[in-house]
């Protein structure tokens, strides 16, 4: 019985840090669209802000989780704010990136979460350049690609350094 | 797990990722032979029109109004209807290769080299 309820607790545990995170998620994520609509060059350039909770989750809890919160993000953010277009561009997207944190756990201490930032944001990028290829060919894609590969370089670096910092702190609030 | 402090490889692949897209912007500049056309991809198929010749283009692309405004060989979209208007502030395509797009309206502006295909061109 006692075993039963510390299962049951742990799932509930599991499913709120899971709820916590993706709030998170949401709210960088609306920050950025609001910042995309302002000063973006590019459709869909972003900071890449709500990718810091995924890897988090990613690396310091499990990749259920993080799939669970990348894919929820994607799909409530889709349905509040976003077109048909910007869904499909934000799920390859996510989904791109996720590959490549898999890449970076591979790769593991060779790598930081610098590295590991500049690779998801790339194939995040990518991933947005294959949807643009799908939906206007790929001449506009070989277009875009070049940009969002330095943006992903560059917001890939910062906040890269972003999750440096915050990891050392995050395990310590969500992890109890 | 990955380290917690910054290694090589990070740097490395910062390096690997501006050097391919300094490359692939590099082939951009290339020159190109030929007549600059306007291909103008949106939800009705595709359409040239030559940048030689000033003119406006209106056109209506999933229930979005735009129109697309060609000067002094460079096209840019003048106006347009969509809810965030990013399609107006990415200036003018002017070279082989250069694209505006529009990705609420479903709208692509791409400069090509080597003429109008006269069995695609649209007037008007």
């Amino acid at each position: 019985m006692a075993m039963r309820l510390q299962v049951k607790e742990n799932k509930v545990r599991i499913l709120v840090r899971c709820a916590l995170l993706l709030c998170i998620a949401m709210v960088l994520s609306y920050l950025e669209n609001i910042l995309v609509l302002r000063f973006a060059l590019l459709p869909f350039m972003k900071i890449g802000l709500a990718n810091i909770i995924v890897t988090l989750a990613f690396f310091e809890l499990s990749t259920s989780e993080a799939f669970a919160v990348s894919s929820m993000r994607v799909i409530i953010m889709g349905v509040l704010f976003g077109s048909m277009i910007s869904f499909f561009y934000s799920a390859m997207g996510a989904f791109f990136a996720f590959g490549g944190l898999f890449l970076s756990k591979w790769l593991g201490k060779r790598v930081s979460y610098i590295g590991t930032s500049v690779i998801c944001a790339c194939l995040h990028n990518l991933g947005q350049a294959v949807v643009a290829a799908l939906f206007f060919g790929l001449r506009v894609a070989s277009f875009c690609l070049p940009y969002l590969l330095i943006f992903g370089a560059v917001f890939g670096t910062f906040t890269g350094i972003l999750l440096n910092f915050i990891s050392q702190k995050y395990k310590k609030v969500i992890s109890k | 797990m990955i380290s917690k402090k910054r290694t090589w490889l990070d740097i490395i692949i910062i390096a690997i990722a501006l050097v391919i897209s300094a490359l692939l912007i590099g082939l951009k500049f290339l020159p190109s032979e030929g007549d600059l056309t306007l291909s103008v991809i949106s939800e009705g198929g595709e359409s040239e029109y030559s940048l030689s010749e000033n003119r406006e283009i209106e056109l209506m692309s999933n229930g979005i109004s735009l129109i697309i405004r060609i000067e002094n060989s460079s096209a840019y979209i003048l106006s347009s209807e969509c809810p965030n208007g990013i399609c107006m502030k990415q200036g003018r395509a002017k070279r082989a290769g250069d694209t505006v797009v529009c990705a609420p309206a479903g709208v692509a502006l791409i400069i090509k080299s080597g003429g109008v295909s006269h069995g695609d061109a649209v007037a008007g």
